[in-house]
């Protein structure tokens, strides 16, 4: 498998009146052709602002400060704004957090769907392309296509919405798909069989997909390699089974430990104490010192490096180094 | 295979049926509504009478009869005559058309002019931003009509200038009404998601933006049709619109002020006709609101 995407050194910053924000802190990763790479964190980790820079699209005041992002071998972040629209939804696409609102209300689906096409290829006959949306859209599991794609979004559901949006990112064939929390907004019994479309389509496509999420389980299901996030830096990448199975950083195994599990009685449910620091100036320490159980002096006098511990498992922590 | 094709066809006609349904209910709110009742029959009936002038005037409004000076309202003339003996709803008739082409052609060329500087300015944000707010806050601190007779003053006048300072004059307000919608709507995450798929900024402003605000802009149009027969009215007032012999009801009631006391039917009447239009109008424009913006519903 090839590489797809390297990600080298990102910085994104957001230039704040009480100080510069480090969202995204010298973040590294490479995603590999046909690859779910999974992408974790709490709430203001940063692992939404990584995304949006690959696109380029990180709102004010945020800034892409350094790095690269090397897409196919080409540094998106040195392409001017023409090259970029080309890759964004024909290269890369992108599919958000919340489905109710990412459709234009004032539009009917199909239409939507037909645009993202148009935009990419405006030499196409139009009557191919809505063909087309057709097909995506029975591709994708809307039932009665043919009428449904004259609808508005408020007559769809939040799962066909989505849908809706998995048909538009798809629409162009990308190589890769960001999906940024595709199911936080979903119920529980649509959120698997989104899941379960995601990945069929990658098998179809041969897409790579980033999935960005805070839910472990269903990393577990679907990615194969993942990277935990915290305050702005990666603290522990690894193969998915490996991370399971033997989590390093005591960010990760607290983690897991967060999830209730049905086999064993439990009276009150585990939880990792405090919050996400904002990571203002970048780290000067580790910044999970204050939360860890496991903290040492060291801990607080500098910050540790993302260490190799074995094939393809790094860790960012002093116990191991 | 038959039985899908019946269920499709079945469905297809619901859908029909469905979208008539909207189209009833729309009606049904529109001629439920007072306001848009009232307002669009004034509204119909100004229309009516300026389309129609030629065929429903009794007499040449700019034909002057000096035997029939200064009369009151009677069967022949039926609201009177002013000082050159012209029939005042004959005046009254042909002056609609001067108010109504100086309405809508002005509202038009301001939208034309500030719904894009607005869109642009709340878009781009940024210096762009700043700029043009800047030039629309120079321009919101005259009051509308001042700017208009300094314009007027400038230019000289005619219709066209009438027209032409009408609309500079309400510029600003559809280019700010414009730019905050703009700026609530370019942050709607359907943008971020148009963007993320490859649109660019013509087309988001096209698809996305444009057809997002058009309701408010809409409303807002019918309202300022009011204010710019008002404001052209004001111009013929002071003398400084349409110039005469060409009827118009600002110069009809400037004339009939002189007048006041022995022949008030002249003041009275164009007074009345402004009065009612820039009304009706205005209750149109209320009326529409109610019904396509339900979260400003007046409850």
């Amino acid at each position: 498998m090839g590489t797809l995407l390297e990600v080298r050194n990102l910085k994104t910053y957001f230039h704040t009146r009480k100080g510069i924000i480090h969202a995204v802190d010298d973040v590294s990763f490479t995603i590999k052709e046909g690859e779910v790479f999974g992408l974790v964190g709490e709430s203001g980790c940063g692992k939404s602002m990584t995304a949006l820079s690959i696109l380029r699209l990180v709102p004010f005041p945020g800034k892409i400060v350094g790095g690269e992002i090397l897409f196919r071998g080409k540094d998106l972040l040195k392409m001017d704004e023409e090259e970029i629209r080309k890759i964004r939804g024909r290269k890369i696409s992108m599919i958000f957090q919340d489905p109710n609102t990412s459709l234009n209300p004032v539009f009917k689906v199909g239409d939507q769907v037909d645009e993202i096409q148009y935009i990419h290829f405006p030499q196409k006959a139009l009557k191919e392309i809505k063909e087309n949306t057709i097909r995506l859209f029975k591709k994708v599991g809307i039932a009665k296509a043919r009428i449904r794609r004259d609808e508005y979004p408020h007559e769809f559901s939040g799962g066909m919405k989505q849908r809706t949006m998995v048909s538009m990112s798809i629409a162009n064939i990308p190589d890769l798909l960001i999906a940024d929390e595709p199911t936080t907004a979903l119920d529980v019994t649509v959120q698997a069989r989104l899941i379960r479309l995601l990945l069929k389509l990658k098998e179809e496509y041969n897409l790579s997909i980033l999935l960005i999420t805070h839910n472990l389980g269903l990393v577990a299901e679907t990615c194969d390699r993942v990277a935990v996030m915290y305050s702005g830096k990666i603290i522990e990448e690894s193969d998915v089974y490996e991370l399971f199975d033997n989590p390093l950083h005591p960010y990760t195994k607290g983690l897991l430990n967060c999830i209730p599990r049905v086999d064993r009685d439990i009276d009150y449910l585990q939880a990792i104490k405090g919050y996400v620091p904002e990571n203002y100036g970048g780290w000067n320490k580790c910044m999970f010192f204050d939360r860890c159980d496991f903290a040492f002096d060291r801990c607080k006098l500098s910050v540790p490096n993302l260490k190799r511990i074995r094939k393809d498992h790094k860790v960012r922590c002093f116990i191991y180094e | 295979m038959s039985s899908q094709v019946v269920v499709e066809k079945y469905e297809q006609i619901e859908e029909k049926e469905i979208e008539q349904e909207i189209k009833r209910e729309f009606i049904k709110e529109l001629s439920e509504s007072k306001y848009f009742l009232f307002g669009g029959t004034i509204f119909f009936v100004v229309i009516t009478m300026a389309i129609l002038a030629p065929f429903i005037s009794p007499y040449d409004p700019i034909a002057q009869n000096m035997r029939e000076t200064l009369q009151p309202p009677s069967a022949k003339h039926f609201l009177g005559t002013d000082p050159f003996g012209r029939d005042v709803l004959s005046r009254i008739i042909w002056g609609s058309r001067i108010s109504l082409i100086v309405g809508i052609f002005s509202v038009f060329f301001a939208i034309v002019i500030g719904v894009p500087l607005g869109v642009i300015a709340g878009y781009f944000r940024g210096k762009v931003d700043m700029i043009i707010s800047r030039i629309l806050d120079v321009m919101l601190s005259f009051p509308g009509i001042i700017l208009a007779i300094v314009i007027m003053a400038v230019l000289g006048q005619s219709l066209n200038n009438v027209i032409l300072a009408v609309s500079i004059s309400m510029v600003p307000r559809f280019a700010r009404l414009a730019r905050g919608q703009t700026l609530s709507i370019r942050e709607k995450e359907f943008v971020l998601a148009a963007v993320s798929l490859g649109a660019s900024h013509f087309s988001i402003i096209k698809n996305h933006i444009l057809p997002n605000i058009l309701t408010p802009i809409i409303v807002q149009s019918t309202l300022s049709l009011g204010s710019a027969i008002i404001v052209e009215a004001s111009l013929s007032f002071l003398g400084l619109g349409v110039q005469p012999p060409t009827p118009t009801w600002g110069a009809m009631l400037n004339l009939g002020r002189q007048y006041l006391f022995t022949a008030p039917w002249m003041a009275y009447s164009a007074g009345l006709f402004i009065t009612l239009t820039v009304l009706g109008f205005n209750l149109l424009g209320d009326g529409l609101r109610d019904v396509l913006d339900p979260k400003m519903r007046r409850t």
